[in-house]
């Protein structure tokens, strides 16, 4: 299991007996809690385990392990996120807390793959939100412990070393595929797409979406090099003839819509790994997933950590669930030569459809 | 098994050989990704050389990872049946 709800006195609690904690809830609730060795995001909803209950008066904590060799945290802006895989180096793995719509958000989403030092050492999180039923204006918040800041615009990270002989792994449930319909590009990156290049002709992106009748509850999906990276629709707007998404469409990737899964909540049962390859420390779930699942039970196989609107492994991701596993190394060099089953063993790797 | 250096000629040959290499770590493929769309808006030496720099760079920080090695195997295993020269040069990372 990578996380509980606890209320607001017994997280203190923790806090002030020195453990190491990601926690999400309600900015209301953050802003109580003591300083500490804690980094923090506002999330709107959380897995429950009860029918659609949603307890505003708790929060959802993911206790990091308790031998680790060393926790650091920092905050950064939309400029100086640029070094946040650079300042990992020497570390073993990060974890990074964004506000949803920030400038930050927009700079990390469309520029990390170029970042120094990009995906040398793990970075998992999630981007925090807030109410979506909520007053007009409200901001997405993320907090860090030590320093007592609560950030709209920013980034804040925990930098974490594991006890020699240990290695952090990252992994991603991801339902979709590319199905088998037109090949899609895009002349710019971007969040908001007017034109998009279909089958090799120009349109409307949102005329296109429309006229195919295109499910938007599946994403447009790219290939990396055999990783299947989603793009969620947010919205398709058919007066200004925009579709805005949850994460970037990049120009030069192509583009497919996601082959359909059938029964959504049964196909994320089905691609949960039952077995994970290490110890479980993190994990996190899009919110799209919560609802087009249409559950607002316990995450599957014990992924139950906080609800996202959107995904860190490596990159901004959208509709999977992230986790971390933290692995002992063989302690035997010929151990890893890789061959066979055993080398595959603690792969950071994709469970996809 | 140890990381060639980034002059060795099988990280020049994941950017541009087309093969597509059945590798585990996740962090490898995301990066190759983003590295073959750069080359393929840029196929300059200048690039190849500045994103094979980076290909090796990652495998030679995770090098303890049995994914890593696995992916060593399979890389290093692919050039060889396919005739992949000694390298002529090696780039400082």
């Amino acid at each position: 299991m990578s996380g509980c709800l606890l209320p607001l006195d017994e997280v203190a609690r923790r806090i002030a007996g020195g453990q190491v904690l990601l926690v999400a809830g309600s900015a209301d609730l953050l802003r109580q809690l003591p300083s500490g060795t804690w980094i923090g995001g506002s999330v709107p909803y959380r897995e429950t385990g009860d029918e659609g209950a949603v307890p505003r008066d708790l929060l959802h904590v993911t206790q990091l392990p308790e031998d680790l060799r060393e926790v650091t945290a920092k905050v950064y802006d939309a400029t100086s996120v640029r070094d946040v895989y650079a300042d990992l180096a020497g570390r073993d793995f990060g974890v990074i807390i964004i506000p949803a719509s920030s400038p930050t958000h927009l700079e990390f989403a469309l520029h990390a793959p170029g970042y120094r030092g990009f995906a040398v050492r793990p970075l998992v999180g999630w981007i925090s939100g807030s109410q979506l039923d909520g007053p007009e204006g409200e901001l997405a918040s993320v907090f860090c412990g030590a320093t007592g800041e609560e950030v709209h615009d920013g980034a804040v990270v925990l930098q974490v070393s594991l006890p020699p002989g240990q290695v952090a792994d990252v992994g991603v449930v991801n339902i979709f595929e590319q199905g088998d319909g037109e090949v899609i590009a895009f002349p710019r990156d971007g969040f908001d797409v007017t034109t998009a290049v279909v089958d090799g002709m120009e349109r409307n992106f949102s005329d296109f979406v429309r006229e195919k009748g295109l499910d938007t509850r599946l994403p447009l999906v790219a290939d990396y090099y055999g990783v299947m990276v989603n793009v969620s629709f947010q919205a398709v707007d058919p007066v200004g003839r925009l579709v805005r998404f949850y994460s970037p469409v990049f120009a030069g990737l192509t583009y497919r819509h996601a082959r359909p899964v059938g029964d959504y909540a049964a196909r994320l049962e089905a691609q949960t790994p039952s077995a994970l390859p290490g110890r479980l420390v993190f994990s996190c779930t899009c919110i799209l997933n919560h609802f087009y699942a249409e559950s607002r039970r316990r995450g599957a196989r014990g992924l139950r950590g906080p609800l996202t609107f959107g995904e860190v492994a490596y990159q901004l991701v959208n509709q999977t669930t992230v986790y971390l596993t933290v692995n002992d190394l063989p302690a035997d060099p010929a151990d890893r030569s890789g061959s066979g089953a055993a080398g595959r063993t603690g792969t950071a790797g994709t469970a996809q459809a | 098994m140890d990381v060639p250096p980034a002059g060795h000629p099988v990280w020049r040959q994941l950017l541009t050989a087309g093969i597509r290499y059945q590798l585990d770590f996740f962090a490898a493929k995301i990066l190759l990704g983003w590295l073959l769309l750069k080359v393929d808006s840029d196929p300059s030496e200048e690039m190849l050389a500045e994103c094979a720099v980076s290909l090796q760079h990652l495998f030679a920080q995770n090098a303890q990872l049995p994914c890593v090695q696995h992916d060593l195997v399979e890389i290093l295993g692919l050039s060889v049946r396919a005739g992949t020269p000694e390298p002529v040069e090696e780039v400082s990372p």
